[in-house]
């Protein structure tokens, strides 16, 4: 018995109902011998007629597409930029329903091809990340999980790749504000402003998570306040800006509850996993019913590190499904994903590396460890266990390299090593130096 | 500790003082009690703060042809007369922008039309929800001021003044004493009425 669902075109409303496909179950058709011989028949006479038509217009179901309009997040209604519980739905959908999401670049910026230095100096980080969701899956609990499968990522025309001052790795390095304008299509991004390179596409969402409960959030605002007070780096509440407006703008309900989108936790976020790509799988936990589904930040690629603070920034039309996992919450402390042979795919096919240890001159303080104090660290030439101190020295001994072998400005260098080197962990053991390698993808060097 | 160390020590808290830097602490307004709001910006480590205060940067915007005119002049003047400035252009997209950069302290200084300045200080529209903003003037323009917040050094705000009334032959539109519902910058008055 054939018990797969079947799929036919109508149009209930005439030929003149060109816009609407609906979807209308029939039962299977039943294998008959008395049928399938004149059918059989008529096939192979008509095969030599051109008489029948080919698949491109037999649809399946259509997708449930959450839709981008209006300049910015302000003015679309599928998007808002602060996370919290409360934060409603604009979509729901079925368990292995396609559904889209249009999505803006991850500053909700109005950079463009004529932009310059002196338009990325006043971006307004404030309404970073826009995001477009929640979307509400139908049948999830709180307590299960979800698996979202990325099944397509659609890249725009333009992206960026922006040093903004006093944000990056490099920070106090790289103090003044510049910009890259890319060229994209679905195979690679290249730009004037990087004369002989081309990156190849490998697009995956900066930006993708479900909302917290309350529990949840209280749990995230007292640790990220206690670390704040302590001097770290952390994005307190902002409510100037902040989306949605009736929730978490000035007169919010909620203003001082909204947390920021810039760091990743543990339902996901701005979890910035290059790996992510298209047939990949990501399991969330479900802290609400219908798990809240959100997305945007869209990167054509990145390096690991995402060191200049910005990847290939763009909007996208991303296409995904979700499944839900009864009670898989449990198994979940923070994000999982998986996949198959994407990270063979990911792989350059040439590379140069370069190793970077946790070493230092005296008396300098790295600038990610100034709220630690420097009393102890300045003095020493070398830090014992700094993962962070080792990835920067990676990063700077690649800028060098690049700066000098392949003739680029070290705001090119630092660009590109934002957006096509990996920060690879060599290893964690060899006290007290940590290893981290710069692994450069030199399949970007092409003849233009 | 050797030399070089105690050195750079030194040089790193002269300037944390220097910039004002304290991680994290959010800035209130002091003109209207107690502010309606904590603003938090962009500068976890104070760099932001540093790189700003190592360049003066001049907001103009892109859909005012004379703002972006006179703060590119603004710029210009600085950078030749007042050599320690640093100065350099920053260009919002529009005026609300301008009002978001100085309200939220990612940005300090800017040109914004007299009226936009005066809706910014009063929090009306396009400005509503940036409330409690202690913006003051430092030179006006006419129909456009140069305003600051209350946090900017009285003794920058003087040596802006200064050189851009010295030097208003260069600008498209003269420097004047400004006027009006925003109050004058202490450092602006100075200049202004030395009494």
């Amino acid at each position: 018995m054939n018990n797969h669902t079947h799929y036919a075109k109508t149009s209930p409303a005439g030929d003149k109902n060109f816009g609407e496909v609906r979807l209308q179950r029939r039962p299977p058709m039943k294998s008959n011998f008395v049928w399938a011989m004149p059918m059989a028949a008529l096939f192979f006479m008509g095969n030599g007629s051109g008489a029948f038509a080919d698949t491109s217009d037999v649809k399946g179901p259509a997708p449930v597409v959450v839709a981008k309009s209006g300049e910015h997040c302000k003015d679309d209604p599928n998007c808002f930029n602060r996370i919290h519980y409360a934060v409603k739905p604009v979509a729901h959908v079925q368990p292995g329903q396609t559904f889209i999401l249009e999505t803006r670049d991850g500053l909700d910026s109005d950079l463009n091809f004529l932009s310059t230095p002196e338009d990325v100096a006043a971006v307004d980080l404030d309404r970073c990340h826009p995001l477009t969701g929640p979307v509400y899956i139908e049948g999830a609990k709180k307590g299960d999980s979800i698996e979202v499968t990325v099944m397509d990522i659609a890249p725009d025309d333009f992206g960026t790749t922006t040093i903004v001052p006093g944000f990056g790795f490099l920070r106090d390095v790289f103090t003044e504000p510049y910009i890259v304008h890319w060229e994209l299509n679905r195979l690679e991004a290249h730009s004037k402003d990087m004369p002989g390179i081309s990156v190849p596409m490998n697009a995956f969402m900066g930006t993708v998570g479900v909302l917290p409960d309350k529990p949840e959030l209280d749990k995230w605002l007292k640790r990220e306040k206690a670390l704040a007070d302590a001097g770290g780096a952390v994005l307190t509440p902002q409510p100037v800006d902040a989306l949605p407006a009736d929730l978490c703008g000035v007169d919010g309900t909620n203003k001082d509850e909204c947390v920021r989108t810039v760091p990743p936790r543990e339902n996901g976020g701005n979890i910035d996993s290059k790996e992510t790509v298209v047939g990949t799988t990501l399991h969330f936990p479900c802290f609400i019913d219908g798990c809240g589904l959100f997305a945007g930040d869209v990167h054509f690629a990145m390096g690991g590190g995402e060191v200049a603070g910005t990847a290939i920034e763009m909007g996208g039309r991303v296409t995904l499904k979700a499944k839900v996992t009864k009670g898989g919450a449990s198994l979940l402390s923070t994000v999982h994903f998986e996949g198959g042979s994407q990270l063979k795919d990911l792989a350059p096919s040439s590379f140069y590396a370069i190793s970077g240890l946790s070493l230092k001159p005296e008396g300098e303080l790295p600038v990610f460890a100034t709220y630690l104090g420097g009393e102890k660290i300045a003095p020493l030439a070398n830090l014992s266990e700094d993962l962070t101190l080792a990835a920067r020295n990676a990063t700077l001994n690649m800028i060098d390299f690049l700066v000098k072998t392949k003739g680029l400005t070290p705001e090119q260098a630092y660009v590109l090593t934002s957006v096509a080197v990996d920060l690879n962990i060599a290893q964690v053991v060899d006290v007290p130096n940590m290893g981290v390698t710069a692994i450069l993808n030199r399949d970007v060097f092409k003849e233009q | 500790m050797d030399r070089r160390a105690l050195l750079t020590l030194g040089t790193g808290l002269a300037v944390s003082v220097l910039t004002g830097y304290t991680p994290a602490i959010m800035a209130t307004d002091k003109h209207k009690g107690p502010a309606g709001l904590l603003f938090a910006d962009m500068e976890p480590d104070g760099l932001t703060k540093t790189y700003r205060k190592y360049r003066l940067l001049i907001i103009g915007q892109r859909d005012d042809g004379k703002a972006t005119a006179i703060a590119q002049s603004v710029v210009d003047v600085l950078a030749r007369f007042l050599p320690a400035s640093r100065s350099r252009l920053v260009r919002a997209e529009d005026t609300r922008r301008i009002g978001v950069l100085i309200g939220t302290h990612q940005q300090d200084i800017g040109i914004m039309t007299k009226d936009g300045a005066e809706a910014l200080f009063l929090a009306k529209a396009p400005f509503t929800d940036i409330r409690n903003v202690p913006l003051r003037s430092i030179v006006s323009f006419g129909s456009h001021v140069l305003v600051c917040r209350t946090d900017f050094v009285a003794r920058h705000s003087y040596l802006v003044a200064h050189t851009l009334v010295e030097h208003q032959d260069l600008l498209p539109t003269p420097a004047d004493a400004p006027s009006g519902i925003v109050p004058v910058h202490p450092g602006s008055q100075a200049y202004f009425d030395p009494t």
